[in-house]
């Protein structure tokens, strides 16, 4: 079925069946409101005499979310976002490998953004665009033996292309014992970063310490803004 | 008027004035450009082959998705707000303490309640809080080992620490200390609320400042 441009008819002329049938029946189920299938529909263009429904899909992402052109048409704009938090504490044995930070909850994600494994976390973006990725972390320090002054904790997020070849690191935070000392003192990191990702590309928030210690809670947090 | 989905006819079937009237005219009447009455009017529909007319919106208003919206729909800006402080909220020792936002920055989108200090999502959606804190020592020390915090509730409950501070050594020169953090969270309910709370341990009362303090709610 398809629009098609009705003729002109001659005085006289009756309007027969075959008539009736594609220039009234199906030339409306090509127009408003005979398009229509679901609330939010528009009709746009699919090209010359061709309709195409626009739905708008009515759920929590894209609530909120413009029209904008996205590979040559108009869609509705889907907020790309992932949150992860980390519920429970763990302990990490000292190290300089960017251990990956483990989080143990999704809390919200669109479009199956994150993976999540036992001992590895990441966000796969799957528009190419400018994202803002944001952690919080809370750190038990002064784990086992104690805290030496110096200690340090770095806490990074690493950008791996779509075959999992890092392709830079960010140092997001850093905390460095000001003191030695045996209590377990809570320390909260916190940080931001924008990049430039393309649809493919994961992320992976990291961590250095070169003491043990426990990471009580925290989240994680990335978003598309463009 | 209503649209609705006209037969087909056979060979030789006749053509009435009641297929007329209701497959025809009423069907114009129904859809595209016959409900439009104003210039910037759009067609969408409110329910599988029903077309209504979305009165065109505001100066710098976008086309969003608004699952409120009986057309799914609808012309707004892109809400976001932020309240502050018109003056310095004491907090006490050992206390979990609304911060009560009572100034209002900027509020698109009706977030902002500066009578409660609440943001309020005014439909379902993913939001971003953002809220910045800045403690004033009053005549507070801070020892080593004691800690304050800043912590996201919604509708009354905790949601999570946006900060958490705990003093390494004694300071007792300190004038004043900042938490601050974001979180991004889905509002299943229009009327969804936040607010931001401040806990400390510091043996006496501290004051949140109205300078630079700040709590800001923004669609994502």
């Amino acid at each position: 079925m398809g629009y098609i441009r009705p003729p002109s008819m001659a005085q006289g002329e009756m309007l027969t069946a075959q008539q009736w049938n594609q220039y009234i029946v199906n030339n409306m189920a090509e127009g408003i409101p005979g398009k229509f299938a679901a609330k939010g529909d528009l009709l746009m263009g699919g090209g010359a005499d061709l309709s195409t429904r626009l739905a708008s899909p009515q759920d929590y992402y894209h609530n909120g979310k413009g029209l904008r052109i996205t590979n040559g048409v108009p869609a509705w704009d889907i907020a790309d976002v992932a949150v992860v938090s980390r519920t429970t504490l763990y302990e990490l044995q000292a190290q300089e490998d960017f251990a990956p930070i483990l989080f143990n909850n999704i809390h919200l994600q669109s479009d199956n953004f994150i993976t999540m494994s036992s001992n590895d976390v990441r966000f796969t973006v799957l528009r190419t665009g400018h994202y803002i990725s944001s952690f919080y972390v809370s750190l038990l320090t002064g784990v086992g033996s104690g805290a030496p002054a110096g200690a340090i904790y770095r806490i990074y997020c690493g950008v791996f292309n779509s075959a999992g070849t890092l392709l830079a690191r960010y140092l997001l935070a850093e905390y460095v014992e000001k003191v030695a000392h045996g209590a377990h003192y809570t320390q909260a990191l916190r940080g931001h970063v924008a990049f430039a990702l393309t649809a493919g590309w994961r992320l992976q928030l990291q961590i250095t310490n070169n003491h043990q210690l426990r990471i009580q809670n925290g989240y994680w947090s990335t978003r598309r803004v463009k | 008027m209503a649209y609705t989905r006209p037969p087909y006819k056979t060979f030789r079937q006749e053509l009435n004035a009641d297929d007329w009237n209701t497959y025809v005219r009423d069907n114009f009447e129904a859809g595209a450009p016959a409900i439009f009455t104003t210039k910037g009017d759009i067609a969408v529909a409110s329910d599988i082959e029903t077309a209504i007319r979305l009165p065109i919106g505001n100066d710098n208003y976008y086309l969003r998705v608004n699952t409120a919206e009986t057309a799914g729909v609808g012309w707004s800006s892109f809400e976001k707000a932020k309240m502050t402080r018109a003056s310095n909220q004491s907090i006490a020792n050992a206390t979990t303490t609304t911060i009560l936002w009572n100034s209002e920055t900027f509020d698109n989108g009706g977030l902002a309640n500066p009578a409660n200090g609440r943001m309020t999502a005014p439909s379902p959606g993913i939001f971003e809080l953002r809220s910045k804190l800045v403690i004033l020592r009053g005549a507070q020390t801070l020892a080593a080992g004691e800690q304050m915090w800043l912590t996201l509730y919604k509708n009354g409950g905790a949601l999570i620490h946006l900060d958490w501070y705990t003093a390494e050594v004694t300071r007792d020169s300190w004038l004043y200390m900042t938490l601050e953090g974001q979180f991004i969270d889905r509002a299943l309910n229009a009327g969804d609320y936040y607010t931001v709370t401040l806990t400390h341990y510091i043996g006496g009362a501290v004051d949140v400042a109205h300078t630079s303090s700040f709590f800001e709610m923004e669609r994502v």
